[in-house]
């Protein structure tokens, strides 16, 4: 007997034993499930399925409730829409897992770090380069300069040392450029769009990166001579190698990026020229402005910016016996430790807090003061004078105290920002730090102006800008598709957090017990007599060595776990609910499936394939309740359990709580 | 250990022992023969190897799954769903403290908490280090008028405290002790046979399980000593249970004399008061005993009086005149395991006009017209589903009795069951017989030992005399019923639920439609009702519908039985006729809360129920005028509740509850109940956040609007109605403050300066936060004082108050 029923305003008819899910199916209607699979008993557990049916006070699982002849079904209203979200959260609430790893999501650019290990210690470089490439084009750069954010939450870090990520894709980008040389994306076809990127620094070149791979035509205008900004004028070539920059660049320019050099926007050009010319604008002129030093005589000192931008320039100016540089970001920090390698015989750094203004500047401090650098904070100054011979007094309070230092170059290395009147001239708001954008988009007061980089957040580090050139390039490729500019979708994370000390066991569990690779360095004595890199290069197999201690904490399933993107389509917040959740362990018994009994929904599926293929010992649900876990009878190993059926299970799993055994790369679970 | 790091024998599913323990596997094979090799024999067959080894040790489940169709993930499944199962080794004795709402309310929390102490029971483990104690809570014994309440094995301690229940443990050694040495009670060899010829003189004793805990037993022993040594021809009879709780154990004479809160001690007196002795020596004897004990006896000078009902005829006309009796008619009165006692009371007689005059039609016609409608809580028109079951297609039907009475502070199934198992036999076979099946199920819950006897007993008797088995009352009618324990999991008294326990499977319920009456008991139309339904059954037969629909409201026709208790003078059993308001029956029929306290609200409904608060006494007992408050029927525990009772812990322990009862299945029970639980114990606590109480509304509601079943869909009732009543509670618990002046975390004990000094308080502190000093005022150590209660208890001049 067939039912004629209604689903959203439209009619079906199916057969019988059909569901209400087969009825809205047949409509084209998608109703999300994550404990459904056709062909197996239906077993509603997840209860993402509800819908609305007439005259029923309770939301009902469509995937089990027969069609029945008149029935009037709704699968989508807010109030069914809250009632999955709310599913959804709640799942989430129990679900011990990270979706990336901790380095992934520290990562301002959100580089797939253990993917990119994987490919590493598969031997297959240039993916492992392509991996870095999709979220930094300048690889070899941000691999020398970045902080390392990603390592400060690296787990392996609390068993013995986080893994040198920084090493290991300085290592992949430079076997690269070494074996094959830069490897050139192909260009996405041409757009006949047009896009002007004011400033040719991190985040304009990574914003031309992005759109010329969408194939819309990129012009950068730049003040300087030379395209990279900051990466060229305002970082000593010891940390960045000028070679390398060019290197980088020149693929941009191969895929069709122009440059207009020399030019300066206000000046030369104006926004409304480009606006008229160009389908959208990209600002990302850096923050080029620096903040006056605060104490009389301080316009006596030396801008930073100028002093790395002469030294770039290759005319260093002279500094004679001693260089006090005033200020507490790493450009203070690089302007000491370029002076040092411009021969001076004694580098103060005087910073007025403590501890230099992020915690990330530790280990360049710890390299400024391996050279020499004498580092004085927390210390004001409050008076600088000349005192003849072209040497200066510098005054400074420090503890309730003072003392008075004397030196030949005063160096102020303050807060920078954008040329804020510049920027207002131009018609647009400015917030704090610097050209006022909406967070998501970028997108500045002006429809079709986006800016990123420093010119938006201030003096900040190369990564954010090489991101936020990314997310740029992104919302202008939403604005000239016509599409929505909503930023990116970015699909849900869960965070383990603090893990419990059984559970980080259970996390090391099968990975080597190998001590971190050191990172060779250079000579003391040639470190501060040359301009030449600081860190030694990797050998393979100490790379490989190094790569092989990763955790691999991202999760097995993070591209394919349904939880995961019904999660991120309703918009549902992980952290919601809190309470007590279950424990993480890993089951590696299987030689092709993991089992994570932490990350399970209880969707039982694996329990009714067991079930349906006859496992003799198979899948379970022991206990009751909150506590209920699934598992292999009488605590059995997953071996036992599954042995003809792993992979069917892997693959209906909504969650990485059973999933095939990571290949060491993408490319290999492709060609599996 | 030197371990595989593959073998993974840290995911168990369950925790089991070892494998390396001995037991004998022939026990488990004899097990299986008795049992039967069906999936469906799952249940009995762990029942049996638990009640074997005392727990369920691994090997015996992997020889189960060698011998019988029972799967591995089966066994293990239903062996890790029950309650009753353990999987380690328990110590010799086995105390359950009841956890019921009753206990609750009373302090159970705190008499486990002394319990633990006392057995110096810490952490993860639940049994002393010499293994002769296991403590457990359990969700009910469905003693509520003892509250609180234990069982040590199968004795039972009621009005506990956190000092007295250490004792009992002490007692309950003692006892152990003597009768292993022989000092105690000899074996009855001289028992009085229960059928004599002649008519002997009738004494009757309460003996249902809560009559039992107050020591109905002793008294049913002195009795028999006492008629023995007076040479009369009397019996005692065991009768079941009067409902009148708050006077067990009670003794009955022939003539009606009733004697409540009996001891064996009075025993004596008040067999010597009704029955003279037989023989001149023995008349000597007995003068002179009259004699001695007037000599030195203290209890001579006390007169029996005070024990007889007369003595509170008001109490006990109050208790009864507002209630009408349908289903306990007789209960109390009647011997529950004498089948002949019913049928002389006219027991089995609408069976008989049922199969001998009436067609099924009929029968279902009438209970239609007397618009009975399901006692498990739901209210469904009992005529309606029977006429469904009959109507199904499918020549193989079932009846289910559903006596799985999991609700905290419910005892009505158990002492109907205990107190007149006939009448539920006589009212499923009519069932049967009307809905056209030949099989019954009486599913019972395993906690209450005594019902499950009756209930065999009765089946027994009743085939013996032909009201079931073949060729019922000489028609071809033919009707088997089996009784199934249950395993201990509330969720199983939903049909769907219960259903899968018989089955042999985890009890979890499924999605209906379709409901049982079209595919129920392995798939063939089943009809389910529960132990109260079906006693009103007969009555309905020999009365007429008329007279059943002439009882209560429109909607609500008959009688409701409640189980009564809290803070109430007269608790007990009850059955009172729809219609009547809440107020009449905590007032004219409770007696009123006891002196000293206030009427704060009612939980009517149990853990799916919710709290109607003191303004509201005059809500109407009617199925929809209790939902439209948000509580419900339920299957009818009733609490009273005053002042010192907080609200918002009251909520959180009927979430406890369906939390920890809850299958686990679906998405919003399992996790959502879990996590409203975690703020309610945040508010507890003192540490509310902000936003806490709208996500705790909204979490309920959607718990309310999502879960697949019964208990799901119920579970957030005792939040919603808590907070709609008594919202001011919670968010002065948000502000860190209980007004109830319960939550411990929230509070401080305080001696004041009536301290008189007598050190009673330190002395009976179990953790020395009072140090003694003689004639002078005492302080707390806050720090040490785990908020017990025991002083505030002890103190003699009311000198300890709680802020």
């Amino acid at each position: 007997m067939s039912a004629r029923l209604t689903v959203d305003g439209r009619q079906v008819e199916v057969g019988e034993r059909a569901t209400i899910l087969d009825a809205a199916r047949k409509l084209g209607i998608v109703i999300p499930t994550l404990c459904h699979a056709d062909g197996l008993r239906p077993a509603p557990s997840c209860f993402l399925c509800v819908v609305q049916v007439q005259g029923e006070p309770h939301l009902v699982p469509s995937c089990v409730v027969p069609a029945q002849d008149g029935m009037v079904v709704t699968t989508d209203s807010d109030d069914i829409r809250a009632a999955r979200r709310t599913a959804l959260e709640l799942l989430l609430s129990d679900h011990a897992g990270d979706c990336e790893g901790p380095c992934t999501l520290a990562c301002p650019a959100g580089v797939d770090i253990p993917e990119l290990l994987r490919c590493l210690v598969a031997g297959r470089y240039g993916e492992a380069a392509a991996v870095m490439r999709e979220r930094i084009p300048l690889p070899g750069a941000l691999s020398r300069i970045c902080p390392g954010y990603c390592e400060r939450v690296c787990r392996r870090g609390e068993r013995d040392e986080a893994v040198a990520i920084r090493a290991l894709t300085r290592f992949v980008a430079d076997t690269e450029y070494a074996m094959h040389g830069a490897h050139v994306p192909q260009p996405g076809e041409p757009t006949d769009r047009k896009v002007a990127i004011v400033g040719a620094g991190p985040a304009g070149l990574s914003a031309a990166y992005y759109l010329l791979l969408e194939g819309h035509g990129c012009t950068l205008f730049d003040q300087h001579a030379e395209p990279g900004g900051n990466f060229r004028y305002g970082l000593p070539s010891f940390r960045l190698p000028r070679g390398l920059l060019d290197v980088e660049i020149d693929v941009i320019r191969k895929m069709g990026a122009r440059f207009r050099l020399g030019t300066r926007l206000g000046e030369d050009v104006a926004l409304d020229d480009l606006r008229r010319e160009y389908d959208a604008v990209l600002l990302a002129m850096g923050a080029g402005m620096e903040a006056p030093l605060g104490c009389e005589g301080g316009e006596l000192a030396l801008s930073v910016l100028e002093f790395l931008c002469m030294v770039s320039e290759g005319a260093a100016p002279h500094v004679g016996g001693e260089v006090v540089v005033l200020g507490d970001g790493k450009e203070a920090v690089d302007a000491a430790r370029t002076a040092v390698r411009l021969g001076t015989s004694r580098v103060a750094l005087l910073a007025e807090s403590s501890s230099l203004a992020t915690p990330f500047l530790d280990e360049h401090l710890a390299s400024a003061r391996a050279e020499g650098v004498e580092f004085v904070s927390p210390a004001r100054p409050t008076e600088i004078v000349r005192v003849g011979d072209g040497r200066f007094r510098v005054a400074c309070q420090r503890d309730g105290g003072s003392f008075i230092t004397e030196a030949s170059v005063v160096i102020s290395a303050q807060k920078r920002s954008v040329d804020l009147s510049l920027v207002r001239s131009l018609g647009l708001a400015v917030s704090q730090r610097g050209i006022e954008v909406e967070r998501e988009t970028l997108r500045t007061g002006l429809g079709d102006v986006f800016a990123a980089g420093e010119a938006v957040s201030g003096s900040s580090w190369g990564v954010r800008a090489v991101a936020a050139g990314r997310l740029a390039a992104l919302c202008i490729h939403q604005y000239l598709c016509g599409a929505e500019v909503a930023g990116e979708h970015r699909l849900l994370s869960v965070r383990m957090g603090q893990l419990s000390e059984k559970e980080r066991a259970e996390l090391f569990r099968g990975t080597p017990e190998r001590a971190p690779v050191r990172v060779p360095g250079t000579d003391m004595a040639r470190r501060k007599s040359s301009f030449g890199g600081v860190e030694g290069e990797l050998s393979e197999p100490d790379a490989v060595a190094e790569a092989e201690r990763c955790l691999h904490c991202d999760c097995e399933a993070k591209g394919t776990c349904k939880l995961r993107r019904y999660a991120s389509e309703y918009g549902a917040v992980a952290g919601r609910f809190r309470g007590e959740r279950r424990a993480f362990e890993r089951d590696v018994s299987h030689p092709d499936v993991v089992y994570e009994p932490g990350k399970c929904i209880l969707c039982g599926l694996c329990v009714r394939i067991a079930e349906a293929e006859q496992e003799r010992l198979g899948m379970t649900f022991a206990r009751r309740g909150f506590v209920t876990r699934t598992g292999v009878p009488f605590g059995g190993a997953l071996q036992h359990g599954l042995k003809i059926s792993a992979e069917r299970c892997a693959a209906a799993c909504p969650t990485g709580a059973l999933a095939l055994r990571r290949r060491m790369s993408r490319i290999d679970r492709a060609s599996s | 250990m030197a371990r595989n790091p593959h073998s993974q024998q840290r995911h168990a599913v369950a925790v089991t022992a070892g494998s390396d323990e001995v037991i004998d596997l022939r026990v488990v094979d004899r097990i299986v023969e008795k049992k039967g090799n069906q999936k469906s024999s799952a249940i009995p067959i762990l029942q049996a190897v638990q009640s074997q080894f005392g727990y369920l040790p691994r090997p015996a489940l992997t020889r189960v799954c060698e011998i019988t169709e029972i799967t591995p993930a089966q066994i293990e499944g239903v062996a890790t769903f029950y309650s009753q199962f353990r999987q380690m080794p328990v110590g010799k004795h086995l105390i359950s403290v009841c956890h019921g709402t009753a206990c609750h309310v009373a302090g159970a929390e705190r008499v486990t908490e002394a319990l633990l102490r006392h057995l110096g029971i810490e952490g993860e483990t639940d049994t002393d280090a010499d293994g002769l104690f296991t403590v457990q809570k359990v969700p009910c014994i469905g003693c509520c008028s003892l509250a609180p309440v234990m069982r040590i094995d199968e004795r039972v301690y009621g009005w506990l405290t956190p000092e007295s229940a250490p004792r009992a443990v002490e007692r309950f050694l003692r006892d152990q002790a003597a009768r292993a040495s022989g000092k105690g009670r000899p074996p009855d060899a001289r028992a009085p046979k229960q059928d004599r010829a002649a008519t002997p003189v009738e004494v009757r004793v309460g003996l249902a399980s809560c009559c039992m805990a107050s020591g109905g037993v002793a008294v049913k022993d002195a009795l028999e000593g006492q008629i023995r040594k007076l040479g009369v021809d009397a019996v005692v009879r065991s009768a079941g249970c009067a409902g009148m709780c708050y006077r067990d154990p009670v003794v009955e004479f022939p003539g009606g004399a009733r004697y409540g809160n009996v001891t064996p001690d009075v025993v004596s007196k008040i067999v010597r008061g009704h029955l003279r002795p037989v023989g001149t020596v023995r008349r000597a004897k007995e003068a002179f005993g009259r004699f001695t004990d007037l000599l030195c006896d203290d209890w001579a000078w006390e007169t029996i009086d005070s024990y007889a009902f007369d003595a509170d005829r008001g109490s006990v006309e109050g208790f009864l005149a507002k209630q009408k009796r349908v289903v306990l008619e007789g209960c109390g009165e009647l011997d529950p395991a004498d089948i002949q006692d019913y049928v002389r009371r006219g027991g089995y007689l609408a069976l008989e006009s049922c199969v001998k005059t009436m067609c099924p039609e009929d029968v279902i016609q009438t209970v239609k017209a007397s618009g009975l409608r399901g006692r498990g809580g739901a209210g469904y028109p009992t005529g309606h589903k029977w006429d469904q079951v009959r109507h199904a297609p499918g020549l193989k039907k079932y009846v289910i009795v559903n006596g799985d009475e999991g609700d905290p502070g419910a005892f009505m199934d158990r002492l109907i069951l205990e107190s007149c198992p006939h009448r539920i036999l006589e009212g499923v076979a009519i069932a049967a017989f009307a809905v056209g099946a030949d099989e019954v199920y009486f599913y019972v819950r395993r906690e209450y030992p005594l019902a499950v006897e009756r209930a065999h007993q009765a089946i027994r008797q009743a085939e013996e005399r032909g009201y079931l088995g073949e060729g019922i009352l000489g028609t071809d009618f033919c009707l088997k019923v089996h009784v199934a324990e249950g395993a201990g999991a509330f969720v199983c008294g939903e049909e769907t639920g219960l259903i899968a326990a018989l089955e042999g499977r985890r009890g979890v319920p499924r999605l209906r439609p379709p409901y049982p009456a079209e595919s129920g008991l392995w798939g063939r139309p089943t009809n389910i009702n529960n132990v109260e339904t079906y006693a009103n059954v007969p009555w309905i037969i020999r009365h007429g519908p008329e007279a059943f629909a002439a009882i209560g409201t429109a909607n609500s026709r008959g009688t409701k039985v409640f189980a009564l208790a809290g803070a109430i003078n007269r608790g007990g059993l009850i059955e009172v006729p729809m219609g009547i308001t809440i107020g009449e029956i905590v007032e004219d029929i409770g007696g009123g809360i006891p002196e000293g306290h206030t009427f704060k609200a009612v939980q009517i409904g149990g853990p799916s129920g919710g709290c109607i608060p003191a303004t509201l006494r005059g809500v109407r007992i009617d199925y929809e005028a209790l939902r439209q408050y948000g509580a419900m029927m339920g299957s009818g525990g009733l609490v009273v509740i005053d002042e010192t009772t907080c609200m918002v812990d009251v909520a959180r322990y009927f979430l406890q509850f369906t939390q920890d009862q809850s299958c686990g299945q679906c998405t919003f029970c399992r996790i959502g109940t879990k996590r409203m639980l975690e703020i309610l114990d945040r508010l507890c606590r003192g540490d509310g956040r902000t936003g806490d109480l709208e996500l705790l509304e909204e979490l309920a509601n959607h718990v309310r609007r999502t879960s697949l079943c019964g208990l799901g869909r119920a579970a957030p009732n005792p939040v919603l109605t808590t907070l709609r009543y008594f919202r001011d509670e919670y968010e002065a618990h948000t502000q860190g403050r209980c007004p109830a002046k319960r939550c411990r975390a929230l509070i401080a004990y305080r001696i004041t300066d009536d301290c008189i000094g007598c050190t009673l308080c330190a002395q009976h502190c179990p953790v020395q936060a009072i140090e003694p000093r003689p004639y002078e005022k005492h302080e707390i150590d806050t720090d040490k004082c785990i908020r017990c209660g025991t002083c505030q208890a002890t103190c003699p001049n009311a000198a300890i108050e709680i802020e």
